[in-house]
């Protein structure tokens, strides 16, 4: 069959709205740009591409940079499940001049980098909570270093002035890991992008600095040449990049370009199907479906988008969204069939139905249950009113919420101030750049300040099967330090402590019982409002000459670009 | 099923093989030096053994009766289900172990008899097993099957290790984890890693003053201790035929306590599922379990009935075993305890008392196993390639067979790695001291 062969060369060309969040994978989380980091930054371990996936728990972290994975059986792992010992697979290069091995002390540095109090890891918690005085060392970074502009040489010199006690290499090849307990989902940590190594040459830079942008090294198949944020980067074969050490990415193109312009759906996919583009960036454009299909991957994990989450921090309105009663009333009002209209005109490629748990249906922890009810989930305007009422606020509530300016999500924004106006609360609604809203809604200031009240983001696992560390402790512990997923500041010490008996979990059935508490305890807390659940089931558009295009859940089905090809003859 | 057809051939009763010990040689064993005894195993004139933790030397003459019964059953046609049963044998051997043979099976290895014994016990959702992280992993990973199989807990608490330990820590740690849920303790008679010589006695004292049930991982125990099963007050415990005892590789033993005798243990027998058992019955119960001294079922049967077996190894691990009474058992005890005790001296002069993680000052924690860290920077001592490189180059360089292990020690968030060497009583000073000399060079270089 023509095109069946894989084939080399080319330029794969992506178009579309929308820019990653950061570059660096110490702070990087954005899943569209997982698809670009897969490329250029390589992990311990990492998810193989897998074709008609038909259950979450093929998708497994498999070594990449690490030689095996670790287990009882090849001393990789202590009998109490608390320390892994990782060989690094020999050859791996950084693309430095002279080309340099990659290192087990470069990845104790990233590990380091991750904690930096400028820009560190969003999903900081994974890893504090896991790994022997992570915790420690961040805090004392932070107080060591606690100024937003602080200089490279004052975070290399924290960073080479102390040790995280639990992470330390026995030699160039080898990495220990020593856990506070055992951690039943340590490889899907460890197979975060925030786990990668960083050459010694970021210590000259502040992490996602643009100069850390202009000088991005790579060990992975392509490397980053040119990066505008929000308009355009380009990725080109990293000449000291073999075949023979990396047993994931083969590599068939010759470079990698993304434009990044406003444009619709439609437009994007004009773009496609004319051959000006050959896949999407960030517009969820799909290839032609049935109305209602039927796919096995439709009970894949499914992930919430969007969510209403409520800023418990801000001072508007009297302190309104640290009410309950407010909250409650909201959650109500909404009307989740409105919006799952607004998806399915979209054509986005996915199977939405209304979420009512903070848990979607196919992880660990969810059980079927609705603490706020409402007709055809249609919302229910005088239900919400009435509590609007008892909580104070029967003349009305002004309330901010933010809202990306791509794709449905300004006619969401629309489609929620209707429900609310109808209960009293004007909503003014402000529309944030796709490139700036993750990191404007990260930043506790903006929270603290009042400049949003609610907003409606979507949260992907970032793995599947036990995952509740992956969905409910980013968005629910307590963590108000900037790069933080849990937006709104909300804080409840039982639920950090149920997060707590969920992580020291022994098995995963074990773990489910108490991420089913944590759902329970944050829906009666209404810190959230889940508004439709998602499996993104279906193809997005590609152009007539890409090859072997597999979708990866972890990338929120974004595809694997590290291994298809683009056809000449087509 | 014989053919009805063909003339019915009896087959000759089965006999113990040809080459049991006579007495005078019994006699020569029982006075022969230790140099003359070391002519009787099958080693290499140019390596030095002291990894009987992992496998033993057989005797020439173990060797010899696997060779002879296996080939005087290949091809037979007896019939092979009665003796597979073993029944001399295990009287035999369970006598060494002052034991009965209704209590005794024979199966193939440590592993597997820890295996049947926490299979068979009657533990229920909401019952808690206490056992340590010192253990084999055929204690640990079968319990844990029970965990996740019927809701059993298991509460692990981390021995000791150092050379200064004290056998009334041990007690005390034990103590101290019981609560009323707790069903059973499990430990080794000798732990691998550290070799610390439980106090098997007193920790079945505890044990019977709270009415649990113990279970004794005695993997290095046949052939290294004189041992009164009865007498330690046991409920069960697991043996290796392969280690100290010198037998074949596949034996080990399983003994079940069948009767009575409160004068070592007054508690009732525990409830037992004997795991793989074509004795079990086919419809209806199996006897009660006796409140006597006398046995109500040959439990032994019930365990060594596992389909047809090799005659061949266990005739060659009650050879062993016969050897074994020969020379002495508390002779060889003596003699393994003795080298132990040089080897230790020995560590503790070139590496430092601090170095051992094996028992010293309290003689009755004392074994044959020297566990110790051969490296001077404290870090190194959770260096596991290090310690590695260390085993591996012994072995190819010097022909000095030991090996590394791993485990937690208290109060520590590392996980140590540390070199253990065996002596055994075919193991002389001199060989002790070369290795001692060879570990200290290498450790230095590879420092």
């Amino acid at each position: 069959m023509r095109g069946a062969e894989p084939s080399y060369g080319g330029t794969l060309r992506l178009f579309g709205p929308g820019s990653m969040d950061h570059v660096d994978p110490a702070c990087a989380y954005y899943m569209l740009g997982g698809q670009i980091l897969r490329l250029f930054t390589r992990q311990l371990f990492t998810y193989a591409p897998i074709r008609n996936l038909r259950d979450w728990r093929a998708v497994t972290p498999i070594p990449d940079l690490a030689a095996d994975i670790p287990s009882t059986y090849n001393a990789g792992l202590s009998a109490s499940h608390k320390v892994y010992t990782v060989h690094l697979r020999p050859g791996v290069l950084w693309d430095t001049t002279p080309p340099r091995p990659v290192t087990a002390q470069d990845f104790v540095r990233g590990f380091k980098r991750m904690c930096n109090p400028v820009m560190g890891a969003g999903g900081i918690r994974y890893f504090t909570s896991t790994i022997r005085g992570m915790a420690g060392y961040c805090a004392d970074y932070a107080e060591a270093v606690p100024h937003a502009e602080a200089t490279a040489e004052e975070l290399a010199a924290f960073q080479n002035s102390h040790d995280i006690p639990g992470i330390f290499a026995v030699d160039d090849d080898t990495l220990v890991f020593e856990l506070l307990q055992p951690a039943v989902d340590f490889l899907h940590i460890l197979a975060l992008t925030f786990a990668s190594p960083a050459p010694v040459e970021y210590d000259a830079y502040v992490p996602d600095s643009p100069a850390f942008r202009r000088n991005t090294r790579s060990n992975g198949p392509y490397r980053l040449v040119a990066y505008d944020h929000g308009v355009a980067l380009r990725l080109d074969r990293n000449p000291v990049w073999r075949r023979a050490t990396d047993p994931v990415r083969n590599a068939y193109v010759d470079a990698v370009e993304v434009t990044m312009e406003m444009a619709g759906p439609g437009q994007v996919g004009e773009k496609i199907q004319s051959g000006k583009a050959d896949l999407s960036w960030a517009s969820p454009v799909t290839a032609p479906y049935a109305l209602d299909p039927t796919d096995p991957g439709n009970d894949l994990g499914y992930a919430l988008n969007p969510y209403l989450v409520f800023n418990f921090a801000s001072p508007n309105g009297g302190g309104a969204m640290g009410n309950l009663k407010v909250r409650q009333a909201i959650a109500y009002a909404v009307d989740k069939m409105a919006i799952a209209q607004i998806y399915h005109d979209l054509a986005a490629g996915t199977v939405m139905r209304p979420a009512t748990t903070a848990i979607p249906p196919g992880n660990d922890g969810y059980e079927d249950y609705d603490l706020y009810p409402t007709p055809g989930f249609r919302g229910d305007p005088e239900k919400a009113r009435t509590l609007l009422d008892e909580a104070g606020y029967e003349d009305g509530l002004k309330l901010i919420a933010v809202h990306r300016n791509v794709d449905a999500n300004p006619e969401v924004a629309r489609s929620l101030a209707a429900d609310l106006k109808k209960v009293g609360i004007a909503l003014e609604l402000v529309s944030l750049g796709h490139a700036d809203y993750y990191p404007f809604l990260q930043d506790p200031a903006n929270a603290r300040a009042g400049r949003w009240d609610f907003t409606t983001p979507s949260w992907t696992p970032d793995w599947f099967g036990s995952n509740g560390r992956a969905f409910l402790q980013p968005m629910f512990a307590t963590n108000e330090s900037r790069g933080t997923s849990n937006y709104g500041c909300y804080s409840n010490p039982e639920v950090d402590r149920l997060i707590e008996q969920a992580l020291s979990a022994t098995s995963t059935e074990e773990a489910a019982v108490y991420w089913h508490e944590v759902d329970h305890r944050v829906m009666q807390d209404a810190a959230i409002v889940p508004i439709l659940a998602h499996a993104p089931t279906i193809p997005h558009l590609t152009s007539s000459r890409v090859r072997n295009a597999i979708a990866m859940p972890t990338i929120d089905r974004w595809f694997d670009l590290a291994n298809l090809w683009l056809d000449p003859a087509a | 099923m014989l053919p009805t057809a063909s003339p019915r051939v009896v087959p000759a009763p089965y006999q113990s093989p040809p080459g049991n010990l006579t007495e005078s040689y019994r006699s020569d064993l029982h006075d022969a030096s230790w140099e003359e005894i070391r002519k009787l195993f099958a080693l290499p004139e140019d390596a030095i053994h002291l990894n009987s933790g992992t496998v033993g030397a057989m005797p020439h003459e173990v060797l010899d009766i696997y060779e002879q019964v296996t080939r005087e059953w290949t091809g037979s046609l007896r019939n092979i289900y009665p003796p597979s049963l073993y029944p001399e044998y295990r009287a035999d051997i369970a006598r060494d172990f002052g034991v009965d043979q209704d209590e005794l099976a024979i199966c193939h290895n440590a592993t597997e008899g820890n295996s049947r014994i926490i299979a068979g016990l009657d533990l229920r959702k909401g019952d808690e097993a206490l056992t340590t992280t010192h253990e084999c992993f055929s204690v640990l990973s079968n319990l844990n099957l029970l965990h996740n199989r019927c809701g059993l807990s298991v509460k692990t608490i981390t021995l000791p290790s150092g050379y200064d330990v004290r056998t009334e820590e041990i007690i005390d740690l034990f103590e101290r984890a019981i609560t009323p849920r707790t069903k059973v303790m499990l430990f080794a008679a000798v732990t691998l890693f550290t070799g610390t010589r439980m106090p098997v006695r007193e920790l079945c004292d505890l044990a019977q003053r709270h009415g649990l049930i113990t279970v004794v991982d005695g993997a290095l125990l046949p052939g290294m201790l004189h041992a009164d099963l009865r007498a330690l007050g046991i409920d069960f415990l697991a043996g290796s035929g392969s280690k100290f005892q010198c037998g074949p590789l596949g034996t080990g033993l399983l003994y079940a306590r069948n009767k009575v005798l409160p004068e070592y243990n007054p508690l009732p027998l525990p409830e037992f599922w004997p795991v793989i058992s074509t004795w079990y019955p086919l419809l209806g119960h199996m006897p009660n379990r006796t409140v006597t001294n006398v046995e109500s079922c040959n439990m032994g049967d019930y365990l060594q009935s596992a389909g047809s077996a090799s005659i061949a190894r266990a005739a060659a691990l009650a050879k062993a075993c016969e050897i074994w009474n020969a020379i002495g058992r508390d002779r060889i005890e003596r003699r393994i305890l003795e080298l132990g005790d040089y080897a230790r001296e020995r560590v503790a002069e070139r590496f430092g008392p601090g170095a051992l993680y094996s028992p010293s000052t309290d003689a009755r924690l004392r074994s044959p196993l020297v566990a110790f860290k051969p490296f001077r920077a404290a870090e190194d001592a959770w260096n596991g390639k290090k310690i590695s490189a260390l085993v591996d180059r012994l072995e190819n360089e010097y022909r000095i067979w030991t090996r590394w292990i791993e485990f937690d020690v208290p109060d520590s968030p590392h996980l140590h790695y540390a070199a253990r060497l065996c002596t055994h009583l075919f193991n002389t000073r001199e060989e002790i001291d070369q290795a001692v000399d060879a570990m200290a060079r290498l450790a230095d270089q590879i420092s």
